[in-house]
């Protein structure tokens, strides 16, 4: 393993002196950077300031999307659990949402499998694809003729186009935000979440899927051994994905409170690497780092979907994939919150506290304590 | 491929200005000023239009085009 690290090294650097900086970028970028990489065409259309610092190719996400709007079958069973998952969560809540905010990745499904949960009357869904947006255009009508049947108020349906990094909805316009796997391809998730936060009305629920960092680590881990055994050298294949230690820290970056994260791991099965890759175009989940090499040669995707299976492959012959996803919870701040006391405001020192604690032969005879409650129960 | 001209999708999507007391401008987050007869959504601010295809607003802040001059009168 150590010679094909040095090989792989030497590869970089001959690399370098042989082409020089690969982008106009380079000479702000340090070189390792640009190994086995060309900044993509897509990413310098973009006009809006300087988006150098991005990791992920936003106009690539677009067309992959809309590539994967005619890709996707009905159903998508990791979808489909994953906003089940998700939506159950609206169930747990006592309050009703009236508007609703339905942010990328599998929207469509939140749309289909809503049924009514969460009061909800009119959801906004957005997405960066237009093709995306039009192809869930059926299912939104069709859904409101099944809620309709089911004596239930429709619910009304609004479809936009818009990027998640730049969110077009007014400040408190909505009750809550749902994200079904729509937000790990935004290169500024802080500011993001911080735009839903202010999209929220106060007591606003903000609710996101999000895929953590183990997801698709066996490809990973393929990908990166075919390539340095091919090509004596690795480009990011699978994107880099958030952690869950990053997941709270985001929600109370974005100033989102009370703060709830939880993971789920979600092991799927394919018959070879080749169905695996079938499945994440399909959900618009091809690669999309601005950093990656455009050019994947036939022999090392062969090498790496070889790799998988002599490396994870069951008895069984089918591939195991690995999708972590992060639930996030967070409610927009109010005032009637539960909230910590502040500091200093303590009436009772914790010294007296003592003196009002069950001693330990109080103990047998609870309700003989001075100062307490009688206890009423025992 | 052009995504609206390939598009077999249901039609009949019609924009109701209802939904411009939820939308605004993603950059500016200013209100948006509909215009009927180009079917577009201004942002009077800093003078870009937002398309409106086949009824489905487009405010990505890519789609949105540059106007060279917006005339006071056009605004109600």
């Amino acid at each position: 393993m150590r010679f094909l690290t040095v090989r792989a090294l030497g590869a970089v650097t001959r690399r370098y002196r042989e082409h020089g900086p690969a982008s106009p970028f380079s000479s702000r970028t340090p070189y390792f950077m640009h190994f086995s990489t060309r900044s993509s065409a897509g990413a310098r259309e973009d006009s809006i300031g300087d988006r150098n610092a991005d990791i992920f190719d936003r106009t690539l996400k677009k067309k992959q999307r809309d590539r994967a709007a005619w890709l996707m079958g009905d159903g998508d069973p990791l979808l489909e659990t994953v906003t089940e998952n998700l939506l159950d969560r609206l169930s747990d809540c006592k309050r009703t949402f009236p508007t609703a905010l339905n942010l990328g990745g599998a929207f469509h499904y939140v749309n289909r499998m809503l049924e009514g949960r969460g009061g909800i009357e009119r959801m906004i869904s957005m997405d960066i694809s237009e093709d995306m947006v039009r192809k869930s255009l059926p299912l939104a009508t069709s859904d409101e003729d099944e809620n309709a049947d089911a004596q239930r108020r429709p619910v009304e349906h609004i479809s936009l186009v818009g990027d998640e990094e730049f969110l077009p909805l007014g400040e408190g316009s909505v009750d809550v935000v749902i994200s079904s796997l729509g937000l790990h391809w935004v290169n500024d998730l802080p500011g993001a979440m911080s735009q839903c936060r202010v999209a929220l009305k106060p007591d606003g629920l903000f609710l996101a899927a999000m895929l953590g960092g183990e997801t698709l680590k066996e490809l990973r881990i393929a990908c990166t051994v075919a390539q340095l055994e091919r090509e004596g050298g690795i480009s990011p294949r699978i994107s880099p994905l958030a952690q869950v230690r990053d997941a709270g820290n985001l929600l109370q970056r974005a100033g989102l409170a009370l703060p709830t994260v939880d993971v789920d791991e979600y092991t799927v099965r394919y018959p070879s690497a080749l169905e695996l890759i079938e499945h994440l175009r399909s959900m618009g989940e091809g690669n999309a780092v601005r950093q990656r090499n455009p050019v994947l040669k036939r022999e090392t995707a062969l090498a790496a979907a070889a790799v998988y299976e002599s490396m994870f492959g069951d008895a069984d012959g089918t591939i195991p994939a690995t999708f972590q996803v992060i639930y996030m919870v967070g409610w927009s701040p109010a005032s009637n919150q539960q909230a910590p006391k502040r500091r200093g405001s303590a009436t009772v020192s914790l010294h007296d506290l003592q003196n009002v604690l069950p001693q330990e032969e109080s103990l047998k005879q609870p309700s003989e304590i001075p100062g307490s409650k009688p206890d009423k129960s025992g | 491929m052009s995504s609206s001209g390939a598009v077999k999708f249901v039609k009949g999507v019609t924009f109701d200005p209802k939904i411009l007391q939820f939308i605004v401008c993603p950059l500016t987050k200013q209100p948006l000023r509909y215009c009927k007869e180009s079917q577009e959504l201004f942002s009077d601010s800093i003078g870009v239009a937002y398309p409106i295809k086949e009824g489905i607003p487009c405010l990505a802040p890519l789609s949105g085009r540059v106007v060279d001059s917006v005339d006071p009168k056009n605004s109600p």
